[in-house]
């Protein structure tokens, strides 16, 4: 879709310094910027199964492992498993390669959900070298919790009282201070397999990367078991210097709107170059045409100033700078919008609702017809809707200063190659 | 049986096949099979017999490119639509999927899945309780069968005939005594 839209031919400058093409941009309305995908912060919003769309809150997902415990893939062929029901009992089956519970072994069960799956057999051993660390941790910051809590000289007489039942609080810091450290017995090295043994007890079928890759636990000699469907997270989008939200979904998961949308495209006029499909033949000393359209997708009317530049290793352009008033959408929209008047000038194309066609004249250069690139510098205020953000925020600004709207500019590059 | 004796078609009248099949050559189709819309059967250089209960679904192609031998399908099929079938012999109980296709002279045994977009090639033998699947044609035997189509094919015969013009004319047929309604009768009685 995008290549038929052409927005990969042009590119807008982020704030950043990077280039990027126009749906990929955000705009932050408080800092007045273009951010792109590196300058923003994006911050998980929901973590769910993208099979069963079940939200599982954050400790929840990370007590199932990130794993769905309903929906289960064919560790054969990656396909859906879907449940089949025998004699009041049922199991998982894959409707493309068949590959069904069976096959490996396991027994039918009731119902389909929390189907159990390989456990790490090493669990208990790694919880409690994960205590005893967690336990070491605390004995070696104790030191430095002492000089913290100045507080536990007062505590001290008074629990010789023990008038408050404050002993076994005491008792409980003391402790909490410096545990009691049973040294764990040193786990057992498992003698490393020899090649001959491995190619002995290797299973006749071999397995795909992408099987063994599913499933890390399961050894080539035990049979394959369903896999837990991995859980999404679904993000939220921040401005990475003032951290205000960008963009941010509707509450729930099945639909698609959402509740703070700053995308550049709604904010940034929009640039497409016309007739891409049959560009004129560009021609080294000789004035050729560029013909683009211009969109104002905001919700207020646009006063633009079109600037070519000149630098260097860009395309020539002799077309003088183009101040353009672009109604909205919505006012396009209306009857009233009629009436706009039409400038005289050889530079506009056609006039149509809230878009206006330019025809640009360039002349190219022997360096630049191998990448012919025009770089135009858009000056551009949005009527009245800063000025209300403004008065929102908390900065008091200075009534005519509150009135004016400010002037943004986007910087962008068409490639006409 | 209905049918001319001069074309060779010879279809069951329990059978449903619509109008708008396609049926060329010499096509015998047996008891309770379940022809939908747009199947062709081309027997012009061979003789095609159909065994029961078999489902055919639309734009299903089966056709006979051998000179002069037989295709035989046999019972409890389904041939998804959009799927096409040159093989020499079908056994039964097997799905063929949606744009599956089974080439000239290759031979499919019971039991076996064919997916959707699968292949079989032309000489290929295909053993009992093969399943077909993946990108590349690779096979494995599975010990789980493929799903009875009774049901599907008793709501089928439910069906289609309220909606479609049947083969030759023919009227809505006799209820087929399938499992489930003879023993009812034997209930009844």
């Amino acid at each position: 879709m995008s290549a038929l839209l052409q927005y990969n031919k042009i590119t807008y400058e982020c704030s950043c310094g990077k280039w990027r093409t126009l749906p990929y941009l955000y705009f932050c309305r408080h800092c007045f910027k273009i951010k792109c995908d590196d300058c923003i912060c994006k911050e998980i919003d929901m973590i769910f199964c993208p099979r069963c769309l079940e939200v599982s809150s954050a400790p929840e997902a990370r007590s199932k492992k990130h794993r769905c415990n309903n929906c289960n893939d064919c560790p054969n062929c990656g396909n859906v498993l879907s449940g089949r029901s025998e004699n009041e009992k049922c199991y998982l089956i894959c409707q493309n390669c068949r590959w069904s519970t069976r096959d490996s072994g396991e027994e039918d069960r009731s119902n389909t959900r929390m189907w159990p799956s390989k456990e790490n057999p090493l669990t208990t051993e790694l919880n409690e070298v994960i205590g005893y660390m967690k336990k070491l941790e605390v004995i070696e910051n104790a030191p430095k919790e002492l000089r913290r809590g100045k507080g536990s000289k007062t505590w001290s007489a008074l629990h010789l009282k023990d008038k408050f039942g404050m002993q076994k609080m005491v008792e409980k810091r003391r402790n909490m201070l410096a545990p009691e450290l049973k040294p764990l017995g040193v786990h057992e090295p498992t003698a490393a397999p020899s090649l001959e043994e491995d190619l002995e007890n290797r299973s006749d079928l071999m397995r795909t990367l992408d099987q063994i890759v599913a499933q890390p636990l399961i050894n080539s000699s035990e049979p394959l078991r369903p896999v837990k469907v991995f859980l999404h997270g679904r993000t939220l989008m921040r401005c990475g210097e003032c951290e205000r939200t960008l963009v941010k979904r509707d509450f729930g998961l099945a639909t698609y709107k959402f509740k703070i949308s700053s995308f550049a495209r709604e904010f940034v006029p929009d640039i497409r170059l016309s007739r891409p499909e049959k560009p004129e033949k560009l021609q080294v000393g000789q004035t050729c045409h560029v013909l683009f359209s211009v969109t104002n997708l905001s919700l207020s009317t646009l006063t633009i100033t079109i600037t070519p530049q000149n630098g260097d290793g860009m395309i020539q352009c002799t077309t003088a700078p183009i101040d353009l008033v672009l109604p909205s959408r919505k006012e396009a929209d209306a009857a009233s919008v009629q009436g706009v008047p039409t400038e005289q000038s050889d530079i506009i194309v056609f006039r149509q609702h809230n878009r206006v066609g330019l025809r640009y004249e360039i002349i190219p250069s022997e360096d630049t017809i191998q990448s012919p690139i025009l770089d135009l510098l858009i000056t551009y205020t949005q009527d009245g809707a800063f000025s209300l953000l403004a008065a929102a925020s908390e900065d008091v600004l200075k009534p005519e200063e509150a009135r004016l709207d400010k002037v943004l500019t986007a910087h962008l590059r068409v490639s006409l190659a | 049986m209905s049918g001319d004796a001069e074309s060779g078609i010879s279809i069951d009248s329990s059978s449903i096949v619509c109008a708008e099949a396609e049926i060329s050559g010499e096509v015998t189709i047996k008891e309770g099979c379940v022809v939908q819309p747009f199947v062709t059967f081309d027997a012009t250089k061979g003789p095609i017999f159909v065994g029961k209960n078999n489902i055919f679904e639309e734009f299903s192609v089966i056709r006979n490119n051998s000179d002069g031998q037989p295709m035989i399908i046999g019972d409890s099929n389904i041939f998804q639509s959009h799927s096409k079938c040159h093989a020499k012999y079908v056994g039964s109980r097997n799905v063929v999927g949606i744009h599956a296709i089974l080439e000239d002279g290759c031979s499919i045994s019971d039991d076996c899945s064919i997916p959707p977009r699968g292949k079989v090639h032309s000489h290929q033998n295909l053993e009992p309780s093969i399943a077909v699947y993946g990108e590349f044609g690779e096979q494995r035997s599975t010990k789980t069968p493929n799903l009875n189509p009774n049901q599907q094919l008793e709501f089928l015969r439910k069906v289609l005939p309220s909606y479609h013009h049947l083969y030759g004319g023919k009227k809505r047929p006799v209820a087929v005594p399938t499992p489930a309604t003879a023993a009812a009768a034997t209930a009844a009685q």
